[in-house]
């Protein structure tokens, strides 16, 4: 190699991390994995902050490659296993969590007030009962399952029913075997059934059963994701991972200019979706899925 | 523990049958690591459009659905006892254990202008006169999810057969059953009853698998005692968030009473039936709009029923003895095989088509004349488009053609409009056609008895009670009809009304021609001795046409607690040419009524009552066999009870309250009965 070559490679290199150094970003996006969902989101997040601060670098990594987080200004877990090997790591910068349920979130290790916040999965329980409220005005009952992880849960959906006048079923399912009686009693009359995410009571082998109860007791079910609508639910209230990003991203475009971060929030942005031939087969006709959302909105004032 | 040790046995079989299918863990494949998943996973698809019922108000015809809640409010045993509930149909027991039902009259011992499938599967018979085989089909009754009765012709989605009409029995799905359930009843005239059932759940299969037997003594005075044992199978394995498989299996046997006391010709005796099935159905979601459905199913029964009679009847006058065998054993294999696609549901339109394979096969030496079997293919293609052609209009336009080995293929159509006029009401019209193939018997009978004797050196032909006809070809059902219906779930009731007419024609019929035969008998007499004999044959020749309507009106403000009234009028009239015009006019009853109401009394107990009017008619047996105006009622009284960790049911239920009561002909009874239930399921 000349001496002349050696000296070109030297300053070229120099070149290349200074460009690094200045190209720095200042969030860095940890995923649980990559792929599906948490890409998705990832995506989302990444578009949306780039709209409302243009100059922010996002740089993304997976959980299995996490390096130091020293110099970022601001972390986003996406999914409850980022969040938690995050959550693990003594110095860090302030952290949004998202994507993530609130059974996860609550049972995290190493959370600060004011350093880290959440954007969860959950529909706010009012959210819910304002739905049954449009879009099933026929029934008057809601029936809800309570296991062990969703005392407050189904406590909260209880309260929203009452407070909107309607008559609540509820049942409790500590053992596996009590589901079958807790679904006979709770849907003895037709009732709206409020599907929780505590996997104790709805996971994928007991929502056969439930779903099937339901559907003879002529009982409409509202599910908590899409795949919930594709299973037999008549109605389907849900954020896409694309909606979480997007709302994970005005946090953290709040949280960077300052300030400390705000308490956990439920989802702004959602979707409804319906299963009407479920819905006609036990004699409920429902309007378009946008019509029912703009309804919901409208009740709470949120976005449309 | 034995009891744990057996449950664990039990679930120890199903995780075999389970790895054997090679069904990957549901749950552990599609949900994304961590709570999230629960969100963001996939579930299996539950309620699909087959499970779905369809909604009335969109039926392409009148439909009756009778829910659990009914059925065991009913009190009824046995399955076919439900029909009683749908208005224009009749049932009768031509035995305590031969159960007759039809609509619309046009019948005799073995109804078969109407189909009967349970969970999809036809519970017809290819033997004798091809009716329901009721005693043979292992679904307890408890077991029962809905019964959807689809009142009218609906060879567009189920073939020939469904000539007048289509009941679609649908059992319990597996993932719906408690862990274990026994139920027990006990009455008189010998009732006793015992349904054993056990169901499993895990992430890899749902299965549930019952053991019943059905015992009593029958009709009154007719040697008709039966002890039917079932056992019945179902599982349902998710092979992935879009692929399931549903097996089906099943074994019945029965020993039934039949035969008459007395009777030299018709001894009383014991007929064994052994039948056994499985079924296989693969079903994919190619994607939300787009079901794949594919269905084997391979189905054996035996039947033994033989004996020797000794000088019967003419041959009475013979001065030594002869023997005449009777053997109606009968071996019946059964395969079909069936592949449906439907396509789209949320989109204004909806298509299905398939195409279903079968092939029964008949061996019987007393209907076919010899050992050699008959088999009778049949392959039928169909398709049916609904189409939403505005919010208030669904035009429904189908075809079948089907084309069986021993009889030329025929073009079912049908066309219907369903105008909903408001929020709740529907108006609906529907015309079309369907045929009737003839069964094997129909067209190949050849039903000799022989008498043997040392003295006859050949045997000798001394009756042929059937041949055959070799040029029947499939009789045909032109109809139309007006329906109507109103749905007020605020008030919550219901008014179905449906007016129909019927024209049949070519109509399959039995005749009667006399003959005489001759007995060889060299030892006393140089010439043939002659015996008088009567043979029957089928013929297709008269036309009769059907006319009435139909109507029930059902107030149901509680799951449990209803009053239902439904009312039906038919009128037929023979073609000019019809030799039994008189039978076939009066085959169906001009007024028939029912009242079925059920109350929830709170603290558990309900009380419910059934009764039934039905004005004169005969089962085409002839002037002698008709039957009077009939009445009957039928109560029940059911309390539920919790007992620690388990739910019972104890049940008090009174059949015919009146006292014997006939359904077939006027000189055989069914006696009142009285019977209680215990059940208990955890």
């Amino acid at each position: 190699m000349t001496p002349l070559l050696r000296l070109f490679l030297l300053l070229t290199g120099f070149a290349g991390a200074w460009i690094a150094a200045s190209a720095q970003a200042e969030v860095l996006v940890v995923v649980s994995e990559s792929g599906g969902a948490y890409d998705e989101a990832a995506d989302a997040f990444r578009a949306e902050l780039q709209r409302l601060a243009p100059r922010q670098e996002v740089a993304v990594s997976t959980v299995g490659s996490l390096g130091s987080m020293g110099e970022y200004q601001l972390i986003v877990t996406l999914g409850s296993q980022a969040a938690r090997s995050v959550a693990a790591m003594g110095q860090r910068p302030p952290t949004i969590h998202s994507l993530l349920p609130r059974s996860a979130y609550d049972r995290m290790a190493g959370l600060k007030d004011g350093r880290d916040t959440a954007v969860l999965l959950d529909q706010p329980a009012s959210r819910q009962v304002d739905l049954i409220r449009v879009a099933l005005p026929g029934f008057a009952r809601i029936a809800l399952l309570e296991g062990s992880e969703s005392r407050e849960l189904v406590g909260q959906l209880a309260e929203a029913a009452r407070e909107r006048k309607f008559t609540i079923a509820r049942e409790v399912v500590l053992r596996e075997n009590d589901l079958f009686t807790a679904l006979q009693r709770a849907l003895s009359d037709p009732a709206a059934l409020i599907a929780t995410p505590d996997s104790t009571v709805f996971n994928g082998y007991s929502i056969q059963n439930i779903m099937l109860t339901a559907y003879r007791q002529r009982s409409p079910v509202l599910g908590f994701s899409a795949s919930y609508v594709r299973a037999g639910a008549v109605l389907g209230l849900y954020s896409t991972p694309a909606q979480i990003g997007r709302q994970t991203a005005e946090l953290a475009k709040q949280a960077l200019t300052g300030g400390t971060l705000p308490p956990p929030q439920n989802p702004r942005y959602f979707e409804i979706s319906t299963n009407p031939q479920v819905a006609r087969s036990i004699g409920i006709l429902l309007d378009e899925p946008a019509q029912i959302r703009a309804a919901v909105a409208k009740l709470e004032g949120s976005p449309q | 523990m034995p009891v744990t040790g057996f449950r664990r046995s039990v679930a120890r079989l199903f995780a075999l049958l389970a790895a054997l299918s090679g069904a990957p863990a549901f749950a552990a494949e599609t949900l994304p690591p961590g709570g999230e998943g629960a969100f963001l996973g996939e579930l299996p698809v539950v309620l699909t459009g087959a499970r779905l019922l369809q909604a009335q108000r969109d039926a392409p015809g009148a439909l009756t659905v009778l829910d659990r809640e009914m059925i065991a409010a009913s009190g009824a045993r046995d399955l076919a006892e439900l029909l009683r509930l749908v208005p224009g149909f009749q049932v009768g027991q031509l035995s305590g254990s031969w159960p007759l039902a039809t609509y619309h009259g046009l019948s005799d011992q073995a109804p078969r202008r109407m189909l009967v499938l349970v969970d999809g599967r036809s519970a017809h018979s290819p033997y004798f006169l091809s009716g329901i085989e009721w005693e043979q089909i292992p679904l307890a009754v408890e077991d029962v999810e809905r019964i959807e009765v689809f009142r009218g012709s609906n060879a567009v989605a189920y073939g020939a057969n469904a000539f007048l009409g289509v009941v679609n029995i649908i059992s319990r799905h597996p993932a719906d059953t408690p862990r274990w359930r026994f139920k027990a009843t006990e009455g008189n005239d010998g009732i006793s009853d015992r349904t054993l059932s056990a169901g499993f759940q895990s992430p890899e299969l749902a299965a549930r698998l019952t053991v019943s037997r059905r015992q009593d003594r029958g009709l009154l005075e007719i040697p008709d005692a039966r002890r039917s044992d079932h056992v019945d199978f179902r599982a349902e394995l998710p092979l992935g968030p879009r692929d399931w498989l549903e097996v089906f299996a099943g074994l019945s046997r029965s020993r039934v009473g039949v035969g008459e006391n007395q009777s030299e010709t018709d001894p009383s005796r014991r007929r064994h039936i052994d039948l056994g099935f499985a079924q296989v159905r693969w079903n994919r979601e190619l994607d939300e709009n787009n079901h794949l459905r594919v269905s084997l199913l391979h189905q054996t029964e035996e039947g033994r029923d033989h004996y020797t009679l000794t000088n019967p009847g003419d041959l009475a006058a013979l001065p030594f003895p002869v023997r005449v065998v009777v053997d109606y054993d009968s071996t019946i294999t059964r395969n079909e095989f069936e592949v449906e696609q439907t396509l789209g549901g949320t989109s204004p339109w909806r298509m299905n088509w398939g195409l279903n394979y079968r092939e029964d096969r008949l061996v019987s030496r007393q209907l076919l004349g010899d050992r050699s079997p008959f088999t009778s293919r049949y392959l039928r293609v169909f398709a049916n488009g609904e189409w939403r052609i505005a919010p208030d209009w669904l035009i429904n336009l189908g075809a079948s053609l089907e084309d069986p080995n021993f009889a030329k293929a025929k073009l079912a159509p049908r066309l219907s409009a369903n105008y909903h006029m408001t929020q709740s009401q529907t108006l609906r019209f529907a015309l079309g056609q369907a045929h009737r193939f003839p069964t094997p018997f129909e067209k190949r009978a050849d039903m000799r008895f022989y008498a043997e004797s040392s003295l006859i050196t050949e045997p000798g032909l001394v009756a042929q009670s059937y041949r055959a006809a070799p040029n029947l070809e499939a009789e045909r059902v032109s109809f139309q009809e007006v329906g109507y219906l109103g749905e007020w779930p605020q008030w919550r009731t219901t008014v179905d009304l449906r007016l129909f007419r019927e024209r049949v024609s070519a109509m399959i019929e039995r005749r009667v021609e006399d003959r005489i035969l001759l007995l060889d008998i060299p030892s006393l007499s140089p010439t043939p001795v002659p015996i008088p004999a009567q043979t029957a044959y089928f013929d297709n020749s008269v036309s009769p046409t059907l006319r009435g309507f139909e109507a029930v009106a059902t107030y149901r403000p509680g799951l449990r607690s209803w009053i239902q009234i439904g009312h039906s009028q038919i009128h037929i009239d023979a073609s000019a040419n019809d030799p039994k015009a008189d039978e076939n006019e009066r085959s169906a009853p001009r007024h028939s009524s029912f009242v079925f109401a059920a109350w929830d009394l709170g603290r558990g107990v309900q009380l419910s009552a059934a009764h039934y009017r039905t004005s004169g008619f005969g089962w085409s047996a002839g002037p002698n066999g008709r039957l009077d105006d009939t009445h009957r009622t039928d109560l029940r009284l059911a309390y539920r009870f919790a007992l620690g960790p388990s739910r019972g049911v104890a049940a008090l239920t009174a059949q015919s309250l009146e006292g014997p009561y006939s359904d077939y002909r006027p000189t055989q009874e069914a006696n009142r009965r009285l019977f209680a239930t215990l059940g208990f399921e955890f």
